[in-house]
């Protein structure tokens, strides 16, 4: 039993995870299209949504910290945060629906929406 | 540490339990040094090595037990209370997969460890999608079961090798049984 590095079993459930991968990224991919509005969230609640097409900066400050959220030629970005680990300020700009970029530390997401053509898109 | 009888005492076991426990943590310490900056959440995981060569040796209390242990100390060494929360949901599912699968008797270590990684992968994205209150997190999954495959095959492998070069001879159950 331990005398072969791998078994056929092995190789399978390893190809079945790639597949498995590469079937939800594909999915992914299909239906996402350029966003239209920017919605940031922090532990759940809605703290603001922006439309994509208007550069602007966003200082978020929460009970958890600060991030700065630079939206700039249809793309968003952290560009600051006083969080421990730095994740959100490292992820690439987003500007296709349904990306996010995630701040853990501050329960911080700032998505990619469709949002509605027909109602204002600033609130909050 | 010797594996020369075909049963261990309850006070070895406890005793290389804790030197597993001990190896644990300077892997997740020798990991948490170097990071892949460029996609965030993506790692090794070689302190998986140890609960999966612990499955094999004594089942699943112990390499849960180790497992658990592991993630809570890393964390308040050099990690956060929330990534404690991620890791303790992805680690013991983790764990529980990989019993289920070494209780088939069809897969090694590196399926075990592939399986295993997913898994963690998925526990983990689905703390992240309940703190957050957002189901977004799960765009990460493609990108996180991708690197996860790899990550697992490699620390399964490398378990496989240590469960070469120790002989350990392993039952249809995955528990030791003795020597060859």
């Amino acid at each position: 039993m331990v005398n072969v590095m791998f078994k056929k079993a092995d190789m399978i459930i390893f190809v079945c995870i790639l597949a498995a991968a590469l079937a939800a990224a594909g999915i992914f991919c299909l239906f996402s299209k350029q966003g239209k509005e920017v919605v940031i969230t922090v532990g759940g609640e809605t703290y603001g949504s922006y439309p994509l097409d208007e550069d602007r900066s966003i200082n978020v400050s929460t009970r958890y910290g600060v991030n700065k959220i630079v939206i700039s030629d249809s793309t968003v970005f952290v560009a600051s945060a006083d969080c421990p680990n730095q994740l959100c300020v490292r992820q690439s700009p987003i500007s296709r629906c349904g990306q996010s970029i995630v701040c853990l530390p501050h329960r911080l997401v700032v998505a990619i929406s469709a949002g509605r053509p027909d109602v204002d898109a600033t609130a909050g | 540490m010797t594996f020369s009888k075909g049963y261990l005492d309850m006070s070895k076991k406890v005793a290389f339990t804790g030197l597993a426990l001990a190896l644990a943590l300077v892997l997740s310490y020798v990991e948490s040094l170097f990071s892949f900056s460029a996609i965030p959440g993506i790692k090794l995981g070689l302190a998986n090595i140890a609960a999966l060569f612990l499955l094999y040796c004594f089942g699943l209390p112990y390499a849960l037990l180790v497992n658990v242990l592991r993630i809570i100390l890393a964390n308040l060494l050099f990690g956060s209370l929330t990534g404690m929360f991620y890791g303790l949901t992805g680690g013991i599912l983790s764990v529980f997969v990989m019993w289920l699968l070494i209780r088939t008797g069809r897969f090694s270590a590196t399926g075990l460890s592939v399986a295993g990684s997913a898994a963690h992968n998925i526990g983990q994205l689905c703390a992240a999608a309940l703190l957050l209150s957002s189901a977004r997190v799960f765009w990460y999954l493609p990108v996180l079961l991708f690197s996860g495959a790899f990550a697992g095959f490699f620390t399964g492998v490398c378990c496989q090798a240590v469960l070469r070069t120790l002989k350990l001879n392993t039952n249809q159950a995955g528990r030791y049984v003795g020597r060859k």
